[in-house]
């Protein structure tokens, strides 16, 4: 991020969830945006709000096509059953929908839900962000296979709050053990706080950070930093996630501080150099 | 000593051999008879069979469970690694309480009760709803009627499967009901059957281990195919759900829900 960069600073931030956020805390994480960026935030509630009923109906095939059956093979359904047709339509209509677990390919879940959005929100100037309950993967060419992840930066950002808990990586001495048979929710108990888990009070201060690598997404087409201690670090362990987004009183790296600053100080306005 | 005050002293009363062996088959015979045809045939007896089949036979449901193994109970005996302890996650604890299972708290959330004791109360509940079963019975083959609806199961003994195929040529027999439920955890017996005659395509047994997913497994609990409800561990084979840890609520939840489902097509 060296030389001139035009930065095109969205007139916005728009939040919308898609399905149970929990305990997250979206008007705490948009306070944060605007106290950092000086950019205003607002939150629309469910994305499939303004849906139609023709609309929903589609995008349940749709999504059932979208799901991950082996993640080893790039396939999709190319046939989706009648009982995943009828659980996506009933987790379109539910806001409150809490369950979780299918994998849904990344880029296919973000189109979907686009062709879902009401049109005056799906801009890149209004920044938009999905924070959503499902688990969204994308196919990696070097071990071809899909990888769950906890963002897909585009139009939508998604931001996953389930894969916050299930994607990075957590100590391989879990894993070793959840593997004889111990409940998960022991294990948590154990491992105590080095990874986080549903529900878990740390995952606001994760998301402000989340945020803020959608919007370097929209300012400069690149989300991520390679410093392990900035907010915009690229995290695959659990313990990266936890040490860059909610230890050492939480920071950037002096380069994205300066790009940061500079949206605060020239904001309401379109461009401004770097 | 006399043979009257004998038998005044024996502590059982007197059956010969002939008196036990017609009791035995009697009995079988009588049950068999009456269950050739049923409302619901239940393939699998483990827990989301036996939670299915002890709801409905409450509403007065005539059900028949069909056991492979000669115990009953399926994989609720045993937690993870052999290790006889069975976790649930909340709600599902109120099934424990319903059943008068007892159990401990572990963390918030999260139940462990032990699997025979767990196990055998569930196996009672089912008996005192009225459920009836086929051990060491297993599932061959579907009865298929109009529209290719599910109408009953074929069925053979489980021994015939264990010997050299040239002394066994036993053929199998069919039952009838009006819905089979597939509880046949990770095999999936049942819905694995249609798509051999390419009736529907499972998606198999998802590769990725995602936590707390036993919420899927209720939500896809449901009729797969005219006639076949799919609980269970199947379900999770069915639509290629996550694996996930030896957490029994799922299968409890699972069951009551295909429960519900048959009874309200039975209404309508």
């Amino acid at each position: 991020m060296s030389g001139q960069v035009l930065l095109v600073v969205p007139e916005a931030v728009t939040f919308f969830c898609d399905g149970d956020p929990g305990t997250v805390d979206v008007p705490a994480i948009m306070a944060y945006v605007t106290e950092a960026t000086g950019i205003p935030c607002s939150f629309h509630g469910s994305v499939y709000r303004t849906a139609t009923e023709t609309q929903r109906a589609s995008a349940a095939c749709e999504f059932s096509r979208a799901r991950i059956k082996d993640p080893a093979k790039r396939s999709l359904s190319a046939e989706p059953l009648p009982g995943e047709i009828d659980y996506e339509a009933r987790r379109l209509s539910n806001p409150h929908w809490k369950a979780f677990g299918v994998l849904y390919e990344g880029l296919s879940y973000q189109r979907i839900i686009l062709s879902l959005m009401d049109r005056k929100q799906a801009r890149m100037s209004r920044c938009p962000i999905v924070l959503t309950g499902q688990l969204v993967a994308t196919w990696d060419a070097d071990d071809r296979r899909y990888h769950a992840r906890t963002s897909v930066y585009g139009l939508p950002h998604l931001i996953s709050v389930t894969g916050l808990v299930q994607a990075p990586a957590r100590p391989r001495a879990f894993y070793l053990q959840r593997h004889t048979g111990v409940p998960v929710e022991s294990l948590a108990t154990e491992f105590g706080n080095s990874f986080l888990q549903h529900g878990d009070e740390r995952i606001t201060r994760v998301l402000q950070g989340y945020v803020m690598q959608a919007l370097f997404f929209a300012l400069v087409g690149d989300p991520f930093c390679k410093d392990p201690d900035c907010r915009l670090f690229n995290s695959h362990w659990q313990h990266e996630v936890i040490r860059s987004q909610t230890m050492g009183g939480v920071r950037f790296c002096p380069e994205h501080r300066r790009v940061i600053d500079r949206i605060k100080a020239g904001h309401p306005g379109l461009a401004a150099p770097v | 000593m006399t043979e009257k005050k004998q038998q005044k002293q024996a502590i059982f009363s007197p059956a010969s051999e002939k008196d036990v062996t017609r009791a035995i088959v009697g009995g079988f015979a009588r049950q068999f008879m009456e269950y050739v045809e049923s409302d619901c045939i239940i393939i699998g007896g483990g827990p989301s069979g036996l939670m299915a089949g002890r709801d409905i036979a409450l509403k007065g449901v005539k059900t028949l469970i069909v056991e492979r193994n000669n115990y009953i109970g399926g994989g609720f005996w045993i937690g993870g690694y052999l290790m006889n302890k069975v976790t649930v996650r909340e709600p599902a604890d109120q099934i424990l309480d319903e059943l008068g299972i007892p159990y401990e708290k572990v963390t918030k959330g999260l139940v462990v009760a032990d699997g025979p004791h767990a196990s055998s109360k569930l196996i009672a509940a089912a008996c005192d709803a009225g459920v009836k079963f086929a051990n060491m019975t297993i599932f061959d083959d579907v009865v298929l009627k109009e529209g290719n609806r599910v109408c009953g199961a074929v069925v053979n003994w489980t021994p015939v499967l264990a010997l050299p195929r040239e002394i066994t040529c036993v053929d199998p027999i069919a039952l009838e009901a009006s819905f089979v439920v597939d509880a046949t955890g990770h095999d999936a017996s049942v819905v694995r059957k249609l798509e051999e005659r390419g009736l529907l395509k499972t998606a198999g047994f998802g590769a990725m281990w995602v936590d707390h997913s036993e919420d899927l497994i209720v939500e896809h609990t449901g009729e797969v195919h005219p006639g076949l409800i799919v609980t269970g561990m199947a379900v999770a084979t069915t639509y290629g759900l996550p694996r996930m840890g030896p957490t029994f609520g799922g299968m409890l939840l699972s069951g009551r829900r295909g429960a519900e489902i048959i009874l309200r097509q039975m209404k309508a």
